[in-house]
Protein backbone atom coordinates (compact mmCIF):
# COMPACT_ATOMS: atom_id res chain seq x y z
CA UNK A 1 0.00 0.00 0.00
CA UNK A 2 2.53 2.34 0.72
CA UNK A 3 4.81 1.81 -2.04
CA UNK A 4 2.09 2.15 -4.80
CA UNK A 5 1.18 5.60 -2.86
CA UNK A 6 4.50 6.89 -3.35
CA UNK A 7 5.16 5.57 -6.69
CA UNK A 8 1.24 7.61 -7.52
CA UNK A 9 3.04 10.57 -6.30
CA UNK A 10 6.22 10.02 -7.53
CA UNK A 11 4.23 9.23 -11.55
CA UNK A 12 2.37 12.45 -10.87
CA UNK A 13 5.36 14.77 -10.06
CA UNK A 14 6.97 12.88 -13.25
CA UNK A 15 4.37 14.08 -15.11
CA UNK A 16 4.45 17.73 -13.96
CA UNK A 17 7.60 17.94 -14.93
CA UNK A 18 7.14 16.62 -18.39
CA UNK A 19 4.93 19.42 -18.75
CA UNK A 20 6.70 21.94 -17.89
CA UNK A 21 10.32 20.48 -19.36
CA UNK A 22 14.08 22.12 -18.65
CA UNK A 23 13.24 24.59 -21.48
CA UNK A 24 14.02 23.29 -24.37
CA UNK A 25 11.44 24.75 -26.05
CA UNK A 26 9.21 27.63 -25.61
CA UNK A 27 5.98 28.97 -27.63
CA UNK A 28 4.83 32.49 -27.96
CA UNK A 29 1.78 33.49 -29.78
CA UNK A 30 2.60 32.37 -33.10
CA UNK A 31 6.27 31.10 -33.26
CA UNK A 32 7.70 28.02 -30.91
CA UNK A 33 11.55 28.05 -30.31
CA UNK A 34 13.34 24.63 -29.61
CA UNK A 35 17.09 24.10 -29.10
CA UNK A 36 18.65 21.10 -30.73
CA UNK A 37 22.07 19.79 -30.97
CA UNK A 38 23.49 17.22 -33.56
CA UNK A 39 24.91 15.35 -31.09
CA UNK A 40 23.45 13.52 -27.75
CA UNK A 41 26.97 14.36 -26.01
CA UNK A 42 29.75 16.19 -25.84
CA UNK A 43 33.15 15.26 -26.24
CA UNK A 44 36.18 17.36 -24.94
CA UNK A 45 38.22 18.93 -28.13
CA UNK A 46 35.81 18.56 -30.59
CA UNK A 47 33.15 20.74 -32.06
CA UNK A 48 29.46 20.01 -32.49
CA UNK A 49 26.79 22.49 -33.68
CA UNK A 50 23.39 23.61 -31.78
CA UNK A 51 20.85 24.84 -33.61
CA UNK A 52 17.74 26.87 -32.65
CA UNK A 53 14.28 26.33 -34.61
CA UNK A 54 11.66 28.29 -34.73
CA UNK A 55 8.29 26.84 -35.87
CA UNK A 56 6.15 30.01 -37.45
CA UNK A 57 2.67 29.34 -38.01
CA UNK A 58 0.94 29.61 -40.93
CA UNK A 59 1.05 33.41 -42.30
CA UNK A 60 3.23 34.54 -39.77
CA UNK A 61 7.03 34.90 -40.35
CA UNK A 62 10.79 35.89 -38.96
CA UNK A 63 13.35 37.96 -40.17
CA UNK A 64 16.70 37.43 -41.56
CA UNK A 65 20.28 38.87 -40.48
CA UNK A 66 19.28 41.85 -42.90
CA UNK A 67 15.21 42.31 -42.03
CA UNK A 68 14.83 44.88 -45.12
CA UNK A 69 12.57 47.55 -44.48
CA UNK A 70 10.21 46.61 -41.62
CA UNK A 71 10.49 44.06 -39.04
CA UNK A 72 13.37 42.92 -36.94
CA UNK A 73 16.73 40.19 -36.86
CA UNK A 74 16.21 37.58 -34.85
CA UNK A 75 19.03 37.83 -32.20
CA UNK A 76 20.71 35.05 -29.85
CA UNK A 77 22.42 35.94 -26.85
CA UNK A 78 24.33 32.88 -25.81
CA UNK A 79 24.80 31.92 -21.88
CA UNK A 80 27.61 28.94 -22.38
CA UNK A 81 29.89 27.33 -19.47
CA UNK A 82 33.28 27.44 -19.26
CA UNK A 83 35.15 25.71 -21.60
CA UNK A 84 32.12 25.88 -24.30
CA UNK A 85 32.28 28.33 -27.04
CA UNK A 86 29.77 29.78 -29.85
CA UNK A 87 30.74 30.56 -33.40
CA UNK A 88 28.45 32.90 -35.38
CA UNK A 89 24.94 32.26 -36.29
CA UNK A 90 24.76 30.89 -39.60
CA UNK A 91 21.88 32.25 -41.14
CA UNK A 92 19.73 29.91 -44.31
CA UNK A 93 18.62 31.83 -47.30
CA UNK A 94 15.99 33.75 -46.97
CA UNK A 95 12.89 34.80 -49.19
CA UNK A 96 11.04 38.22 -49.50
CA UNK A 97 7.88 39.28 -47.83
CA UNK A 98 6.09 42.16 -49.16
CA UNK A 99 3.46 44.69 -47.51
CA UNK A 100 2.04 47.77 -49.02
CA UNK A 101 4.93 48.19 -50.64
CA UNK A 102 7.77 47.69 -47.94
CA UNK A 103 9.68 44.76 -48.73
CA UNK A 104 11.58 42.73 -45.64
CA UNK A 105 13.81 39.51 -45.90
CA UNK A 106 13.21 36.35 -43.77
CA UNK A 107 11.32 32.77 -43.03
CA UNK A 108 7.89 31.66 -43.39
CA UNK A 109 7.33 27.77 -41.78
CA UNK A 110 10.15 27.17 -39.93
CA UNK A 111 13.98 27.76 -39.78
CA UNK A 112 16.85 26.66 -38.40
CA UNK A 113 19.66 29.20 -37.08
CA UNK A 114 22.18 27.01 -36.35
CA UNK A 115 25.92 28.11 -34.19
CA UNK A 116 28.67 25.59 -33.95
CA UNK A 117 29.99 25.35 -30.37
CA UNK A 118 34.33 24.60 -29.44
CA UNK A 119 34.07 21.99 -26.18
CA UNK A 120 37.90 22.86 -25.04
CA UNK A 121 40.15 19.93 -24.27
CA UNK A 122 39.94 20.13 -20.59
CA UNK A 123 35.88 20.39 -20.24
CA UNK A 124 35.13 18.62 -17.32
CA UNK A 125 33.21 15.43 -17.47
CA UNK A 126 31.75 15.19 -14.40
CA UNK A 127 28.89 17.31 -14.88
CA UNK A 128 26.46 18.04 -17.88
CA UNK A 129 27.57 20.78 -20.37
CA UNK A 130 24.24 22.63 -19.93
CA UNK A 131 23.88 25.42 -22.99
CA UNK A 132 21.70 28.45 -22.63
CA UNK A 133 20.88 30.91 -25.59
CA UNK A 134 18.43 33.70 -25.27
CA UNK A 135 16.12 33.90 -28.35
CA UNK A 136 14.07 37.58 -29.37
CA UNK A 137 12.60 38.16 -32.65
CA UNK A 138 9.69 39.61 -34.18
CA UNK A 139 6.75 38.05 -35.47
CA UNK A 140 4.85 39.35 -38.31
CA UNK A 141 2.01 38.08 -40.26
CA UNK A 142 -0.29 41.83 -41.28
CA UNK A 143 0.79 42.84 -37.81
CA UNK A 144 4.20 42.62 -35.50
CA UNK A 145 4.37 41.08 -32.29
CA UNK A 146 7.70 40.59 -30.16
CA UNK A 147 8.83 37.14 -29.29
CA UNK A 148 11.41 35.88 -27.21
CA UNK A 149 12.22 32.50 -25.58
CA UNK A 150 15.11 31.21 -22.52
CA UNK A 151 16.17 27.99 -24.32
CA UNK A 152 18.21 25.44 -22.52
CA UNK A 153 20.13 22.15 -23.28
CA UNK A 154 22.11 19.64 -21.28
CA UNK A 155 24.44 17.23 -22.86
CA UNK A 156 26.31 15.08 -21.01
CA UNK A 157 30.02 14.93 -21.39
CA UNK A 158 32.25 11.93 -22.30
CA UNK A 159 35.76 11.18 -23.35
CA UNK A 160 34.03 9.24 -26.61
CA UNK A 161 33.18 10.35 -29.94
CA UNK A 162 29.49 11.21 -29.93
CA UNK A 163 26.23 9.43 -31.08
CA UNK A 164 24.26 11.39 -33.45
CA UNK A 165 20.94 12.96 -32.82
CA UNK A 166 19.24 11.51 -35.79
CA UNK A 167 16.27 13.28 -34.92
CA UNK A 168 18.07 16.88 -34.94
CA UNK A 169 20.58 15.87 -38.22
CA UNK A 170 17.39 16.29 -40.30
CA UNK A 171 16.67 19.32 -39.04
CA UNK A 172 20.19 20.33 -39.54
CA UNK A 173 20.66 18.84 -43.27
CA UNK A 174 17.23 20.80 -43.96
CA UNK A 175 19.15 23.66 -42.95
CA UNK A 176 22.12 23.08 -44.56
CA UNK A 177 20.45 22.65 -47.61
CA UNK A 178 18.93 25.86 -47.29
CA UNK A 179 22.71 27.91 -46.83
CA UNK A 180 24.05 29.83 -49.55
CA UNK A 181 26.80 28.18 -51.59
CA UNK A 182 30.35 29.92 -50.59
CA UNK A 183 31.44 30.00 -54.07
CA UNK A 184 30.50 28.65 -57.31
CA UNK A 185 31.69 28.23 -61.07
CA UNK A 186 30.21 31.66 -62.05
CA UNK A 187 33.10 34.68 -62.01
CA UNK A 188 31.13 37.72 -60.33
CA UNK A 189 32.46 41.07 -60.43
CA UNK A 190 31.13 44.33 -59.79
CA UNK A 191 31.10 47.61 -60.96
CA UNK A 192 29.39 51.48 -60.44
CA UNK A 193 27.85 53.51 -62.64
CA UNK A 194 25.82 57.05 -60.94
CA UNK A 195 22.97 55.75 -58.45
CA UNK A 196 23.69 51.57 -59.14
CA UNK A 197 25.18 49.21 -58.43
CA UNK A 198 26.16 46.49 -61.01
CA UNK A 199 27.08 42.66 -60.77
CA UNK A 200 28.17 40.73 -63.61
CA UNK A 201 27.79 37.11 -63.97
CA UNK A 202 29.90 35.04 -66.24
CA UNK A 203 28.52 31.33 -66.17
CA UNK A 204 30.34 28.37 -66.53
CA UNK A 205 30.48 27.42 -70.69
CA UNK A 206 27.17 26.09 -72.03
CA UNK A 207 25.27 27.96 -69.27
CA UNK A 208 22.83 29.90 -70.51
CA UNK A 209 22.59 33.12 -68.17
CA UNK A 210 19.42 35.20 -69.14
CA UNK A 211 16.44 32.43 -68.87
CA UNK A 212 16.61 32.43 -65.13
CA UNK A 213 16.28 35.66 -63.06
CA UNK A 214 18.65 36.68 -60.45
CA UNK A 215 17.77 38.14 -57.49
CA UNK A 216 20.29 40.25 -55.11
CA UNK A 217 19.68 40.75 -51.17
CA UNK A 218 21.80 42.81 -49.14
CA UNK A 219 22.68 41.67 -46.04
CA UNK A 220 22.47 44.78 -44.28
CA UNK A 221 20.78 48.14 -44.86
CA UNK A 222 22.38 50.95 -46.65
CA UNK A 223 23.25 48.94 -49.62
CA UNK A 224 20.65 48.57 -51.65
CA UNK A 225 16.67 49.41 -51.56
CA UNK A 226 15.22 46.38 -51.14
CA UNK A 227 11.73 47.49 -53.03
CA UNK A 228 13.44 49.03 -55.44
CA UNK A 229 13.42 46.77 -58.76
CA UNK A 230 16.31 44.91 -60.07
CA UNK A 231 17.31 44.94 -64.10
CA UNK A 232 18.39 41.59 -65.48
CA UNK A 233 20.16 41.69 -68.72
CA UNK A 234 22.02 39.80 -71.14
CA UNK A 235 25.49 40.97 -72.67
CA UNK A 236 26.84 39.21 -75.09
CA UNK A 237 29.56 37.17 -72.57
CA UNK A 238 27.15 37.38 -69.58
CA UNK A 239 24.63 38.73 -67.39
CA UNK A 240 24.42 41.75 -65.32
CA UNK A 241 22.38 42.52 -62.59
CA UNK A 242 21.95 46.26 -62.38
CA UNK A 243 20.84 47.73 -58.76
CA UNK A 244 19.78 50.89 -57.29
CA UNK A 245 22.37 52.33 -54.19
CA UNK A 246 20.80 53.00 -51.28
CA UNK A 247 21.15 56.75 -50.49
CA UNK A 248 22.33 56.70 -47.34
CA UNK A 249 24.89 58.96 -46.01
CA UNK A 250 28.60 56.53 -45.71
CA UNK A 251 29.86 54.68 -48.62
CA UNK A 252 30.37 50.79 -47.94
CA UNK A 253 33.66 49.16 -48.22
CA UNK A 254 32.70 46.05 -49.15
CA UNK A 255 29.35 44.95 -51.30
CA UNK A 256 27.90 42.00 -49.72
CA UNK A 257 24.65 39.51 -49.93
CA UNK A 258 23.24 36.77 -51.51
CA UNK A 259 22.13 36.27 -54.90
CA UNK A 260 19.14 33.67 -55.87
CA UNK A 261 18.91 31.93 -58.51
CA UNK A 262 16.39 29.24 -59.02
CA UNK A 263 18.04 26.88 -60.78
CA UNK A 264 20.70 27.18 -58.39
CA UNK A 265 25.13 28.02 -59.16
CA UNK A 266 26.20 24.59 -59.23
CA UNK A 267 25.79 21.64 -61.24
CA UNK A 268 23.68 19.94 -59.60
CA UNK A 269 21.63 23.20 -58.76
CA UNK A 270 21.23 22.11 -55.31
CA UNK A 271 22.29 25.72 -54.04
CA UNK A 272 19.99 28.26 -54.98
CA UNK A 273 21.81 30.77 -53.07
CA UNK A 274 25.08 32.11 -53.63
CA UNK A 275 27.25 34.08 -50.79
CA UNK A 276 28.36 37.44 -53.04
CA UNK A 277 31.13 39.37 -50.51
CA UNK A 278 33.30 42.09 -53.27
CA UNK A 279 35.59 44.96 -52.28
CA UNK A 280 34.26 48.57 -53.22
CA UNK A 281 36.97 50.71 -54.81
CA UNK B 1 -32.32 56.89 -53.76
CA UNK B 2 -30.64 55.46 -57.06
CA UNK B 3 -32.51 52.54 -59.79
CA UNK B 4 -30.51 49.33 -59.16
CA UNK B 5 -29.00 49.26 -62.46
CA UNK B 6 -27.09 52.93 -61.72
CA UNK B 7 -25.51 51.11 -58.69
CA UNK B 8 -24.78 48.02 -60.32
CA UNK B 9 -22.45 50.48 -62.62
CA UNK B 10 -21.00 52.29 -59.46
CA UNK B 11 -19.80 49.24 -57.80
CA UNK B 12 -18.61 47.71 -61.60
CA UNK B 13 -16.11 51.10 -61.88
CA UNK B 14 -15.32 50.52 -58.34
CA UNK B 15 -14.38 47.42 -58.79
CA UNK B 16 -12.62 47.82 -61.78
CA UNK B 17 -10.18 50.76 -60.82
CA UNK B 18 -8.77 48.58 -57.62
CA UNK B 19 -7.98 45.89 -60.03
CA UNK B 20 -6.67 48.05 -62.41
CA UNK B 21 -4.45 50.59 -60.31
CA UNK B 22 -2.82 47.69 -58.38
CA UNK B 23 -0.12 47.51 -55.69
CA UNK B 24 1.47 51.27 -55.85
CA UNK B 25 4.95 51.77 -54.91
CA UNK B 26 6.09 54.28 -52.75
CA UNK B 27 6.92 57.47 -54.55
CA UNK B 28 9.95 58.08 -52.51
CA UNK B 29 11.07 61.06 -54.21
CA UNK B 30 12.19 62.81 -51.24
CA UNK B 31 15.67 63.25 -50.82
CA UNK B 32 17.41 64.61 -48.13
CA UNK B 33 18.74 68.18 -49.03
CA UNK B 34 15.95 68.70 -51.48
CA UNK B 35 12.90 70.61 -50.51
CA UNK B 36 10.52 68.60 -48.59
CA UNK B 37 7.09 68.29 -50.93
CA UNK B 38 4.11 70.27 -49.48
CA UNK B 39 1.08 67.80 -48.74
CA UNK B 40 -2.23 68.57 -46.78
CA UNK B 41 -3.97 66.64 -44.43
CA UNK B 42 -6.83 66.38 -41.79
CA UNK B 43 -6.22 66.48 -37.99
CA UNK B 44 -7.98 64.06 -35.62
CA UNK B 45 -9.84 67.37 -34.78
CA UNK B 46 -10.82 67.65 -38.86
CA UNK B 47 -8.79 70.66 -39.39
CA UNK B 48 -7.29 71.31 -42.44
CA UNK B 49 -3.03 71.56 -42.29
CA UNK B 50 -0.89 72.02 -45.02
CA UNK B 51 3.12 71.48 -44.39
CA UNK B 52 3.95 74.67 -46.14
CA UNK B 53 1.48 76.61 -43.22
CA UNK B 54 4.75 75.87 -41.05
CA UNK B 55 7.50 77.70 -42.96
CA UNK B 56 9.95 79.56 -40.67
CA UNK B 57 10.01 76.56 -38.48
CA UNK B 58 11.60 73.26 -38.13
CA UNK B 59 9.38 70.69 -39.02
CA UNK B 60 9.38 67.22 -37.50
CA UNK B 61 7.11 64.22 -39.12
CA UNK B 62 6.74 61.01 -37.49
CA UNK B 63 4.90 58.41 -38.58
CA UNK B 64 3.12 56.17 -36.21
CA UNK B 65 0.89 53.60 -35.53
CA UNK B 66 0.05 52.87 -31.88
CA UNK B 67 -0.35 49.02 -31.77
CA UNK B 68 3.33 48.72 -33.68
CA UNK B 69 5.19 47.20 -30.61
CA UNK B 70 8.04 49.44 -32.27
CA UNK B 71 6.13 52.70 -31.49
CA UNK B 72 4.71 51.19 -28.27
CA UNK B 73 8.12 51.11 -27.43
CA UNK B 74 8.80 54.76 -27.72
CA UNK B 75 5.72 55.78 -26.36
CA UNK B 76 5.48 53.22 -23.53
CA UNK B 77 8.88 54.35 -22.52
CA UNK B 78 7.58 58.32 -22.99
CA UNK B 79 10.49 58.37 -25.37
CA UNK B 80 8.75 59.90 -27.97
CA UNK B 81 6.56 62.48 -26.15
CA UNK B 82 9.38 63.59 -23.93
CA UNK B 83 11.40 64.74 -27.82
CA UNK B 84 7.75 66.09 -28.94
CA UNK B 85 7.85 68.32 -26.25
CA UNK B 86 11.70 69.00 -25.98
CA UNK B 87 11.45 70.45 -29.69
CA UNK B 88 7.74 72.16 -29.57
CA UNK B 89 8.82 74.02 -26.83
CA UNK B 90 12.15 75.36 -28.81
CA UNK B 91 9.73 76.49 -31.52
CA UNK B 92 9.50 73.46 -33.76
CA UNK B 93 5.83 72.04 -35.35
CA UNK B 94 5.94 68.13 -34.36
CA UNK B 95 3.62 66.39 -36.72
CA UNK B 96 2.62 62.88 -36.16
CA UNK B 97 1.31 61.18 -39.24
CA UNK B 98 -1.18 58.17 -39.40
CA UNK B 99 -1.43 56.28 -43.00
CA UNK B 100 -2.98 53.24 -41.71
CA UNK B 101 -5.36 52.72 -44.20
CA UNK B 102 -9.45 51.99 -42.58
CA UNK B 103 -9.27 48.73 -42.28
CA UNK B 104 -5.90 48.42 -41.18
CA UNK B 105 -4.01 47.94 -38.01
CA UNK B 106 -3.43 51.60 -36.47
CA UNK B 107 -6.04 53.20 -37.97
CA UNK B 108 -9.05 54.42 -35.68
CA UNK B 109 -11.62 57.07 -36.38
CA UNK B 110 -10.57 60.74 -35.31
CA UNK B 111 -11.85 61.22 -32.19
CA UNK B 112 -10.76 57.61 -30.95
CA UNK B 113 -7.05 58.83 -32.08
CA UNK B 114 -7.45 61.48 -30.54
CA UNK B 115 -8.74 60.02 -27.18
CA UNK B 116 -5.13 57.42 -27.77
CA UNK B 117 -3.04 60.27 -28.12
CA UNK B 118 -4.29 62.27 -25.40
CA UNK B 119 -4.09 58.97 -23.11
CA UNK B 120 0.04 58.73 -24.13
CA UNK B 121 -0.27 62.76 -23.24
CA UNK B 122 1.17 63.50 -26.96
CA UNK B 123 3.07 66.62 -27.19
CA UNK B 124 2.71 67.08 -30.85
CA UNK B 125 1.93 70.22 -32.70
CA UNK B 126 -0.60 68.01 -34.64
CA UNK B 127 -1.58 64.17 -35.32
CA UNK B 128 -2.71 64.43 -38.73
CA UNK B 129 -4.64 61.58 -40.22
CA UNK B 130 -3.60 60.22 -43.87
CA UNK B 131 -6.14 56.88 -44.32
CA UNK B 132 -5.49 56.53 -47.94
CA UNK B 133 -1.29 57.13 -47.51
CA UNK B 134 -0.66 59.81 -49.88
CA UNK B 135 0.96 61.73 -47.44
CA UNK B 136 2.86 58.38 -46.74
CA UNK B 137 3.39 57.35 -50.18
CA UNK B 138 4.54 61.17 -50.80
CA UNK B 139 7.34 60.77 -48.17
CA UNK B 140 7.97 57.34 -49.17
CA UNK B 141 7.72 56.05 -44.86
CA UNK B 142 8.12 52.18 -44.70
CA UNK B 143 7.69 52.06 -40.92
CA UNK B 144 6.20 53.01 -38.09
CA UNK B 145 8.46 55.02 -36.57
CA UNK B 146 9.61 56.86 -39.54
CA UNK B 147 10.88 60.43 -38.63
CA UNK B 148 12.02 63.28 -41.43
CA UNK B 149 13.15 66.74 -39.93
CA UNK B 150 12.75 69.65 -41.96
CA UNK B 151 14.29 72.89 -41.67
CA UNK B 152 12.63 76.66 -41.91
CA UNK B 153 13.71 77.14 -45.57
CA UNK B 154 12.07 74.09 -46.27
CA UNK B 155 14.59 71.68 -46.99
CA UNK B 156 15.28 67.92 -45.68
CA UNK B 157 17.52 67.79 -43.46
CA UNK B 158 16.85 64.30 -41.91
CA UNK B 159 15.30 60.88 -42.80
CA UNK B 160 15.19 57.88 -41.68
CA UNK B 161 15.31 56.22 -38.07
CA UNK B 162 14.51 57.56 -34.44
CA UNK B 163 18.18 56.18 -33.38
CA UNK B 164 20.37 53.85 -33.80
CA UNK B 165 19.19 51.01 -31.66
CA UNK B 166 16.42 48.71 -33.99
CA UNK B 167 14.31 47.10 -31.71
CA UNK B 168 10.95 46.52 -29.67
CA UNK B 169 12.96 47.02 -26.16
CA UNK B 170 12.36 49.93 -24.28
CA UNK B 171 16.05 49.14 -22.49
CA UNK B 172 17.86 50.10 -25.74
CA UNK B 173 17.02 53.75 -25.78
CA UNK B 174 18.63 55.64 -23.14
CA UNK B 175 22.29 54.01 -24.96
CA UNK B 176 20.84 54.90 -28.31
CA UNK B 177 22.33 57.80 -30.53
CA UNK B 178 18.41 59.73 -31.38
CA UNK B 179 18.96 60.82 -34.61
CA UNK B 180 16.36 63.12 -34.25
CA UNK B 181 17.63 65.04 -31.33
CA UNK B 182 20.89 65.41 -33.41
CA UNK B 183 19.76 66.54 -36.24
CA UNK B 184 17.85 69.03 -34.51
CA UNK B 185 20.37 70.18 -32.40
CA UNK B 186 23.08 70.42 -35.40
CA UNK B 187 20.91 72.40 -37.56
CA UNK B 188 19.96 75.07 -34.87
CA UNK B 189 23.60 75.50 -34.29
CA UNK B 190 23.69 76.31 -37.93
CA UNK B 191 25.77 73.11 -38.09
CA UNK B 192 25.60 70.14 -40.74
CA UNK B 193 23.82 67.32 -39.86
CA UNK B 194 26.27 64.10 -39.19
CA UNK B 195 23.68 61.44 -39.71
CA UNK B 196 21.34 63.39 -42.30
CA UNK B 197 19.80 59.61 -43.77
CA UNK B 198 19.90 56.29 -42.24
CA UNK B 199 17.54 52.60 -42.53
CA UNK B 200 14.48 53.49 -40.70
CA UNK B 201 13.19 50.54 -38.33
CA UNK B 202 9.56 49.47 -37.12
CA UNK B 203 6.89 47.88 -38.19
CA UNK B 204 5.77 48.10 -42.17
CA UNK B 205 3.12 51.24 -42.87
CA UNK B 206 0.08 49.64 -43.07
CA UNK B 207 -1.39 51.17 -46.51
Amino acid sequence: MFFRRNEFFAAVLAAAAACFPAGAAAESSHVRAKLLADVKSVQPGTSFRAGILLEMDPGWHTYWVNPGEAGLATRARWKLPQGLEEGPLLWPAPEKFEDGGTVSYGYAGRVLLAAEIRASSDLGVFDPAVLRVRVDWMECADVCVPGGADLKLELPVKIVPPDADENARAEFARADAAMPAEQSSWRVSLTESPGEWRLMFRPPLGTPCLDKKVVFYPDRPGLVPPAAPQKWEWLGDGCRLNLKKATLTDRPGVFSGLVVRSDGWDAEGARRALRIQLPVK
Amino acid sequence: MESGGIMKTKWMLAFLAVVWMGPRPLAADVSVGQAAPDFQALDVDGNGHRLSEFKGKFVVLEWFNYDCPFVKKHYGSGNMQALQKKWTDKGAAWLSVNSSADGKQGNYPPKQMKALAAERKTASTNILLDPEGKVGRLYGAKTTPHMFVIDPKGVLIYAGAIDDAPSADPKDIPGAKNYVDAALAESMAGKPVTDSSTQSYGCSVKY
